[in-house]
């Protein structure tokens, strides 16, 4: 986990993230493309491998096509209605292991968030969206690194607090399982994280953003 | 929720906590002696013989031994030989104008070096922050099953308990409504204790009167 590594903007309607995961791109392609991997640190959904397929997340609440599939290198997707956006994860072999950019795209022409709003981010669709890809590379480091997302948080304030509730459980008469427990104990903190990291991009937003009218 | 009210030194040896509850003796009687009841805002006690000479346990062996006093509806007062030979604590319910005065009184031992979990050194006194935070968090909780509200159900919301909510909202799908609001309450609570502990070691740094003739 890193604080270090925000998303960078090209312009002001394109986002881009880099990472480089140590482990094999084949082994990072199937963690993004094959709907058994991105259901444990992404979302539940379906992806048709080849360009022209359809790709449903969320039960079928988000969904689009693919533009183009290119294993293991390439992966562009484009939401249900859009004529211009899209988002694509590119990857390459790099010194151990692998480098992924993942960039996305918004027609600059759309309407996003809140009219009259001035909340950072305002007019761009990445209020709560770049935090959110944030937090999912974060999964994606865990689950290809083998451990569940979000375990590897350091500990905090909160954390300490629901660990020792856990450890004392038997005074509360819940019956909770410590399968239970633990899904509880890491819930909460990975929603502390989600917090932090909306915190943190609503700074980001508001320095790194391009201004309207420069792209 | 008050941090102003705090417990009160009367000696080194004997800690004090007053309380004034809007409900009749009776009423307040049967919330600190009804194991029910107790087991709602303090601890389930078992046994839990009311009579003088009766045994009395609450969650520990270490928290366990005879029914020193007992005399409907004004006092109750145990002894606790695990921590000294005159340690003892009572609750003395007096009524007052709107209410019921509730005062728990603990005496300690003195003499006795007392290791700590909390703290690297040993004391003579059993005056932790958590001990301490424990009481006064009990007191709270005690008034919230007086009022008729669910014990915890009242302290404000914070930082931690909106993430707490958020979580629940979220990705509870597993744990029943009635599940949930425990676990909210709960996690509340023990973000409470954390705070009264602080709060409790600085006071007893602050106001525990020193050793006197050692």
């Amino acid at each position: 986990m890193s604080q270090t590594e925000l998303c960078r903007f090209p312009d002001r309607f394109t986002v881009e993230y880099v990472r480089t995961f140590p482990h094999p791109i084949e082994r990072v392609w199937r963690a993004i493309t094959d709907p058994a991997e991105f259901g444990m640190w992404f979302m539940p959904g379906t992806i048709e491998p080849k360009a022209g397929g359809a790709f449903g997340f969320a039960g079928g609440q988000w969904t689009g096509s693919i533009l183009a599939f290119e294993p293991p290198r390439l992966i562009r997707l484009r939401n249900a209605g859009d004529a211009v956006g899209y988002f694509q994860y590119e990857l390459s072999e790099a010194a151990g292991g692998t480098r992924m950019r993942f960039v996305q795209h918004f027609s600059p022409d759309g309407v996003y968030g809140e009219p009259g709003s001035t909340a950072p981010g305002a007019g761009t669709p990445w209020r709560g969206a770049v935090n959110g890809w944030h937090e999912f590379w974060e999964a994606l480091g865990d689950h290809l690194d083998g451990v569940p997302p979000g375990s590897r948080l350091p500990a905090t304030r909160l954390s300490g607090i629901a660990e020792l509730w856990a450890e004392k459980i038997a005074e509360s008469g819940l019956a909770l399982t410590p399968d239970q427990l633990s899904r509880i104990v890491l819930g909460l903190r990975r929603r502390e994280r989600s917090t932090d990291l909306f915190d943190l991009y609503d700074d980001h937003l508001r320095t790194a953003l391009p201004p309207a009218g420069s792209h | 929720m008050s941090n102003d009210d705090l417990a009160r030194f009367i000696d080194r040896y004997t800690m004090e906590f007053v309380r004034i509850y809007p409900h009749p003796i009776e009423r307040v009687w049967k919330a600190i002696t009804d194991p029910a009841e107790l087991a709602q805002w303090f601890i389930a006690p078992s046994p839990w013989e009311l009579r003088t000479g009766g045994r009395y346990r609450f969650d520990s062996d270490n928290f366990s031994g005879v029914v020193l006093a007992f005399e409907p509806p004004r006092l109750i007062r145990f002894d606790q030989p695990s921590g000294g030979p005159e340690d003892w604590f009572q609750f003395e319910l007096t009524p007052v104008e709107g209410g019921t005065r509730l005062q728990y009184l603990q005496h300690a031992t003195p003499g006795i070096a007392r290791g700590d979990w909390q703290t690297p050194e040993a004391w003579d006194t059993p005056w932790g922050g958590g001990n301490l935070g424990g009481w006064h968090s009990g007191f709270e909780e005690l008034a919230d099953l007086l009022d008729g509200v669910p014990c915890g159900s009242r302290r404000p919301p914070t930082e931690f308990s909106a993430i707490a909510q958020d979580w629940a909202e979220r990705f509870g799908a597993e744990f029943s409504a009635e599940q949930k609001a425990k676990i909210l309450r709960e996690l509340r609570e023990r973000e409470r204790w954390f705070e009264l502990r602080r709060i409790y070691r600085a006071h007893v740094d602050a106001t525990l009167p020193p050793a006197t003739g050692a």
